[in-house]
This record gives C-alpha cells, structure tokens and sequence, in this order.
C-alpha cells in the first residue's frame, strides 16, 4: 500500500466502468498519473522513480488488462525518464541520441542504474512529461491537419467499425472543404456493429455515406480508391491489432491494390513485435463474451456449440501502407524505427511492468 | 426549507450490497466457507465481488455463516477494499447457517442505510447491475410497498443452466409485480394458481422460461421482514411468504428480467459443473480466469485457437486438448483427449484418459486409461479405471452418482423424514403397549411414556387420539389375545386421549375404519375365517362402544 494506491484504485475504477471515455481520455488520465508520481516528493534518484512508477504501473494494469493505452503511457512516459536522465548525466543531446540508438545493444542499458544524483532531473522529468500531455492534447488537431492532403476529391473512402479519430479526420476534410465530394463506405463491423454509429457521425457532418454489411465488403472494394482505418494498437513490425473484420477489408484491399490509411495517435503504437509476441503473461488476443453472436437463453446454442467471439484482428504489415500520426506520417516500414525512439530496445521495455498487457 | 446546517451534515448515501455467505451443501468435499470454493480455478467469492464493483457498489458486507477468517484472509490478499476501491467488510456470523438466519444477523447489526444488492456468495452474474438498481427505485417511487426487485435470467427449457429439480413458474403483471412464484414439479400435469393472477388486467404473463440467480435489490424494510418471520430459511420462503402475506402486510415485489446477460448460481453439484462449463465457453467475461478477475489466482493466458486457459508452466503432451483450464504445475500425457475440463494446480493426466466436463481441483493424478465424463474430483484424488483398485474411484462415484440422482434421492429423503415421526411414533407406543401388557405395567405409567414419545417426535396434538387408537385397535391382533382382555386392560388410555371432544371421536372411528381394513384385508378367502375375523370385529365394535358407555 502506498501513497498512490487510493489514486490508482479510483483510476482504475473510472476507466474501467466508463466514466472516463475513449482511448485519448485514458491516454491523458495515465500521464496525469505519472506526473503525480513524478511530482510528489517520494524520490531522489531516477531508479527510484523508475521503481515507483514501475510497481504502480503493474498494478494497474494488471486491474486493466482490456486497455492497451495504459500500457503503452506508462512504458512512453518510463523512457522519456531514462532519456531525460541520460541526458542530465551526459548533459549533451548526441549522448541522448547515442541512447537511443543503442537501444538495440541492451547490455549497455543494463549496466546505467540510473543511480547517479542529479540535480535539476526532477524539473527536466516533470518539463518533458508536460510536453507529452501537451502532445497528448494536440493528438487529434495533428492527426486532422493531415486530412486535407490525405483526401482527395472525387475519392471513395472505404472503413470498419467505428473510430473516433477517424471521424474527426473525415470531418476535418469535410470542414476544410465544403464542396469537397468524396463519399464514404461503412462496414458494419459485426458481431459490436459500431459501423452503424459511425455512419451517424458521418452523416451528421454531411457526408455522403453508405453502411454496408461486412459481407459485401469485397464486392464494394472495386470501387474504392482508399481504405482509412483506425486501430486498437499499431506493432512494431508495421502491423495492427485491429477490431475483428479489419484482417479482411486488408486482404481484400490488398488484392484489389488499394492503398490503406491507417489513423493512429503515438499512444496507440506498442512494443509489441507482432501477433506471435510471446512474454510472461501477454496475449495478443481474447475471446470474449459471445452474447454478440448468439444468445445465451437458447439452450441448444449454449450448451452444445462452441461460440467464438475474437476481441482482435491481426492486419499483417504487408496489408498497411502508411501509418498517419500526430508526430507525421510513416510508411509501414519506418514503423520499428519510429517506435524504437518512444520506447527503447525490444529487450529493454519488455522487462518493464512485468504484467498482463493484452 | 431545510436549515443549511442540516444539509451539509446528512451523510452521503453509501451503495451497498449483502452478500450471503450460507452453508455450502454437502455435495461438496470442501470444508471452507462457499465463498471460497473453486469455480475454474478462481474463488466464486471473486466473481461475485468483481460484479458489484463493476456496479459501482461502494461498500459489500460478506455474511459468512461459517470460515469467516478464511474469508478475510482472502479478501486481504487479493486487494478488495484498498482505499479507492469498493470496500469488503467480512461478518462472521456464529450459529447462523441459512440464508434466513444470516438475514436475520443482518437486521440485529443494522449495517444497512438504503437501498442494498443481495446476493449469495455462488451467484455468478455479469449483467450490469446498474440498470436493476435504477429500475427498482423507480418502483419504489411509484409503489410505496415496493420493497425488493427480483433479478432473473433467461433461459429455455431444456437448457443446460437450469438444473435445479423443481423449476421456476412466475406470474407478473404489467408493471412487473409478482404475482405468482411457484416451483413446479416437471412431471406435474396440472398447476394452481391464485384468481388475482387473473384479474389483474392486461398483461399478465406467466414464464416458465427463467433461472433464477438469487439476486435482488432489496430496500431498507427487507432485513426487518426476516426479522418477524422466523421461520423464513432460504429465499425461497421469503419470496412465498410476501406473496402470502401481501394483503396483512401489504409489502410488494417486483421482478426485472435480464435480457441478453449471464446470472446463474453454483450452490449445487449440478449448477457447478453447469456454471464451469458457461466459464470455459466464456459466456461470463468479463468474469473469466484470464481477465484478471482475482489478485491471488492470476496469471492465465488464453489460447485463442483452442480455448485454453492456462497458467505458466503447464505441459501439454500429444494430446486433443481444447476448451479447457488449467492451473500451474499441471501435467497432460499424450493420447489424451480433453474438453471442457478445469484442472487445478499440479495435476498429473497419464496418457489415453479422456475427459470431458470434468473438473479436478488441485493435485489430482488421473491414471492412464481413464475415461468419465461431467464429474467433480477433490483435492489429491487418484482416478483410474474401475478395474484398478485406486481408493479414490468410489468418491468420485459418489459425485457422480449425486449428480445424476440428486433430484430423486432429495425428494426421497425429504419424503421419508415425513412419515418416519408418525411411523416412529406408531411403533413406539406399539412397543410400550406390548410390553405394558405383558408386564403389567400401570398405566398411568404408560401414559406418561406415550406423551414422551408424542413430544420426541412432535406430533400435534389432534392427530395424537388417531394413532393411540390406532396402536390399541391393532394390539388385539399383533398380541395374538382377544380383544376383550386387551380392550379391558387399555381402556383408560383410550378413555384419556378420546376424550370428549368430537375431533377426537372421530379421529377413533377413522383408526376404527382403518383397523377394520386391516383385518378384511389380511383376512383368509375362506368363509371361515372371514365369519371368524368378522365376530372379531364385531366384538370390538361392542366392546367400543362399552367403553363409551363408561
């Protein structure tokens, strides 16, 4: 029991049950955490708030198992501590650079115990977690300038599922140019079927769309110039742990060559190395509740069948072509590189929070 | 208006629950308290906590009826009730063993300030329970006699879930009021139901196709109602008693019927192997071993393409295994074909068994060639094939035979408890008659020990004349003397338990009838005899009614 746990606990509890909303809120929640870690008066030397925010971290993601965001914050916001602290012990930025490429030598990480006093850490810590809040904030307002390049007139935009910051992004187009006609094709995204509700939102913002049932997405394919998709993670090999359906519009768009857009904010990259990562008690994927597909009071269903319910998708690399962000726009395969830089060397993060990250 | 002073000093409203921790049946080989007995390698007191806190319950008070420091202890180690989170509170509750007798604790500490979830320690739900709580207080405002709102869940005949051996019948009306709650035998041809169940107007519907979870949302009248009524032991008679009582006490129920979420109880053999199963084949995720429901029993990764749930160092041979959870330790050999399966901690399966709807809690050892299907194993049993002479096959056996049979043998059991105190009674005092006679004892004497007997066995007191006549009518024959010494010697005893009142009389003209039976049935086809038997009957008749004379 420390200090933080009445913090935690009641983090946990708010995003567990909805209180706070979508994947950027959780995001923005997570640092705010930190931050309080960081700028409380429990320690003097980096390794100990390494420590700290080690063991909290653990904690809650262990009570959160089904947010990745969390994860992912926590691991960002522990190796911007390690670089700020190379940094104040180096006091040069080539050494911080020199850091982070030799990331992928993790003998050399083992031996810094980050022990060394440093005065004036502490302000530089707390100065670069306020930035990345401030990323945070500017997330979406980064993400959306791009729209306007990204779309072009004419276009047929195919999506899966509902995704709030593709909305915005589709918005944003449809804000900055009003006569601008590109229409949009909506898969439902069976069994959560939040396509519909995205096809709410479009229509709200006027723009054209049609909801289709994701069995017809290879027929409509021919048509389409662009799929734009949100995700739940983006892996370090380029690839997507999507909502279930998307392995599928990227197959078909891949045979039919059409480009896919993929829309996802830094907080959503992990360090995960592909679908077969394997580690003490990660997996890549859940079978959940199968209520969705079939009805429990049924009872030759339920006692005689096995229903499957996958909470994931996996979309191999080769299916994605670029990958739009708030820190710009990447081609798949700069995807390990720009990911190395936010959170170290494969081996280094995944001795961080030794937990369930799902 | 309100002084500010007032305002600021009312407590802020505090949401509760109660969760009944009652005697856990004897099916199970477990001495612990229910809340910790093993559903898919996690505690059932977990899967209960994890759904209140997902309601947002702020504080649950466990009632335990027996193991509450086991309980506690728990409760500490998996991080319920750290400041932030919703607070456990454990009560250990001495000599109270139903789900009655805990209520009735409940309302002695008065822990309760509004509206409360009751639940028992085995009920396994994953519904949102918010909505419930909004809906039964929007009852309560527009029923004033509202006090609790049942939760059902939805399932079919024929389904799995529903293994309980008399099934639910509900009766509601419109606004969703109760009013009929009855537990139907599945052979029964015909059912009765109350006149009001009619006459209540439009939308009356009576369902047979509901579980019943044993959860509800009780108001702040409830505990006092287990309070009067002593006799309330399970939830059962309360339910019956409200009905009952609705026009005396005028307190009303109301019924809200799940839609679309899982609720089921594990309190029986059946029911737990019905709910393991419902576990595996994850209709109750979020509340899955894998989902991080308990601090303690963490660690399980799920295996997508086979639906194994499985702790680290599990080694899995050349085997068919799917839809199965494994604790840490455990072993499987080759050949092996599993499904459905929860094995526990350090289990060893030799090669070629085959399994199926098992679940074998820590430490068990399954030698090769074992096949079953649908039974629970203890802790260390050893399983082998019935031509082996492993000890542990007869226990479980006996699981397995209690789960196929438990429904007939309970009846029984009941049944017989019945009839037993009247049979008691009938041949004790047939005893002390016999023998009174053949000793000469007073009878006075014989008096006083037919009381005893009356009050060991309980017999009410209008039916004590019935039986008394019955033994004396009957003695004649069984001491093989005639009637008229043995009428003579135990007149005055029938001259004191036939007294004057006529429920009395009648009461010894029925054991009359019943004896006359006895006598024309056992009687010989030969006229003889029968002539015989008849002056017999006869003579006791006269000596009857000499007696009344007197």
């Amino acid at each position: 029991m420390s200090q933080f746990t009445e913090i935690r606990n009641k983090l946990a509890f708010n995003i567990k049950h909805g209180n706070i909303q979508g994947s950027l809120e959780v995001a923005k929640a997570t640092a705010n955490f930190v931050d309080l870690i960081a700028s409380s008066d429990g320690w003097t030397v980096a390794s100990d708030l390494l420590k700290i925010v080690n063991d909290e971290g653990k904690k809650l993601t262990t009570a959160l198992p089904l947010h990745a965001t969390v994860a992912n914050v926590l691991l960002q916001l522990m190796h911007i501590i390690r670089a700020e602290y190379y940094y104040a012990v180096n006091q040069s930025t080539q050494a911080v650079q020199r850091f982070v490429e030799s990331c992928m030598n993790c003998e050399e990480i083992q031996e810094k115990k980050f022990s060394a006093q440093c005065p004036g850490l502490k302000d530089a810590i707390l100065d670069h977690i306020a930035e990345y809040r401030t990323e945070l904030d500017l997330s979406v307002d980064n993400i959306t300038e791009q729209a306007a390049e990204q779309i072009q007139p004419g276009e047929v935009i195919m999506t899966i599922g509902r995704s709030s910051i593709v909305a915005a992004f589709l918005q944003a187009k449809k804000a900055a140019e009003h006569l601008s006609d590109f229409q949009v094709i909506v898969a439902e995204g069976a069994p959560q079927c939040e396509g519909v509700k995205m096809a709410e939102l479009l229509a709200k913002s006027k723009i054209q769309t049609t909801l289709i049932s994701d069995t017809n997405i290879y027929s409509f394919m021919s048509r389409v110039t662009k799929v734009i998709l949100g995700t739940n993670l983006v892996l370090r090999s380029g690839g997507l742990r999507a909502l279930p359906g998307a392995h599928m519009v990227g197959l078909v768009a891949h045979e039919h060559k059409v480009p896919v857009i993929v829309v996802a904010p830094t907080y959503k990259f992990s360090s995960m190395l592909s679908e077969s990562h394997q580690s003490d008690n990660e997996t890549f994927n859940l079978l959940a509740n199968p209520k969705g597909v079939a009805k429990f009071k049924d009872g030759i269903i339920a006692s005689n069948v096995k229903v499957l319910n996958p909470m994931y998708d996996f979309v191999p690399p080769d299916y994605v072509s670029q990958v739009v962000s708030n820190i710009g726009t990447y081609g798949v395969s700069h995807m390990f590189t720009a990911i190395n830089e936010l959170y170290g060397a494969v081996e280094e993060s995944a001795k961080d929070l030794k937990m369930a990250v799902v | 208006m309100p002084p500010k002073d007032k305002e600021i000093l009312k407590e802020k409203e505090v949401l509760q629950a109660v969760v009944v921790d009652d005697l856990l049946s004897t099916d199970f080989p477990f001495s612990g308290p229910k809340g910790l007995l093993r559903l898919a390698n996690v505690r059932l007191l977990d899967y209960t906590l994890s759904c209140l806190s997902a309601a947002g319950v702020e504080q649950t008070l466990v009632y335990a009826a027996q193991g509450s420091e086991q309980l506690q202890e728990h409760v500490r180690a998996s991080g319920w009730g750290e400041p932030g989170a919703m607070a456990v509170q454990v009560v250990a509750c001495q000599g109270s063993l139903t789900f009655g007798d805990l209520m009735r604790e409940l309302d002695a500490r008065n822990a309760i300030q509004g509206d409360f979830f009751l639940l028992t320690a085995d009920t396994v739900c994953t519904a949102d329970l918010r909505p419930l709580l909004l809906r039964h207080r929007a009852t309560c405002a527009r029923d004033k006699n509202a006090v609790v709102t049942l939760a059902f869940a939805q399932a079919e005949p024929q389904h799995a879930a529903r293994t309980e051996p008399k099934q639910l019948l509900l009766g509601t009306a419109a606004s969703g009021r109760v009013l009929a709650h009855q537990r139907l035998d599945p052979d029964a041809r015909n059912l009765d139901l109350p006149l009001d169940l009619i006459l209540q107007g439009p939308g009356v519907e009576l369902r047979y196709d509901l579980s019943d979870p044993c959860l509800a949302v009780c108001s702040l009248a409830v505990p006092p109602i287990f309070s009067d009524n002593f006799d309330f032991q399970t939830r059962d008679d309360f339910v019956r008693g409200l009905l009952l009582n609705e026009d005396i006490l005028g307190h009303t129920m109301y019924a809200h019927i799940l839609q679309d979420e899982y609720a089921s109880r594990a309190h029986s053999l059946p029911s737990y192997l019905a709910t393991s199963v419902d576990v595996i084949r994850r209709w109750t995720f979020p509340l899955t071993p894998d989902v991080s429901l308990s601090q303690v029993d963490r660690g399980y990764r799920l295996d997508v393409v086979f639906n194994i749930c499985k702790q680290s160092d599990v080694s899995i041979g050349r085997s068919d295994v799917e839809d199965c959870v494994i604790g840490e330790g455990s072993v499987i050999g080759d050949n092996c074909r599993l499904r459905l399966c929860v094995i526990g901690k350090n289990c060893v399966i030799h090669d070629d068994v085959d399994l199926c709807g098992a679940v074998l809690w820590d430490q068990c050892v399954v030698k090769k060639g074992f096949k079953k299907s649908h039974f629970l194993a203890p802790e260390r049993t050893v399983l082998s094939k019935n031509n082996d002479k492993s000890i542990s096959v007869k226990v479980e056996e006996r699981m397995d035979s209690v789960d196929s049979d438990t429904d007939s043998s309970e009846d029984e059991g009941e049944a017989a408890d019945e009839v037993d105190e009247y049979e008691n009674f009938f041949n004790e005092v047939q005893d002390s008659l016999e023998r009174g006679f053949g000793e000469k004892v007073n009878t006075d004497d014989l008096v006083v020990e037919i009381n005893s007997s009356r009050f060991a066995n309980d017999i009410p007191a209008n039916e004590v004349s019935l039986w008394v006549s019955k033994v004396v009518l009957g003695l004649p024959a069984a001491l093989k003397k005639p009637p008229k010494d043995v009428l003579a010697y135990f007149r005055p005893i029938l001259r004191k338990y036939v007294g004057k009142a006529s429920a009395d009389h009648l009461n010894c003209l029925l054991a009359l009838e019943v004896s006359a039976q006895n006598i024309f049935s056992h009687a010989k086809p030969f006229k003889n005899n029968k002539i015989a038997e008849c002056n017999s009957f006869v003579c006791l008749i006269k000596r009857m009614i000499n007696l009344k004379k007197n």
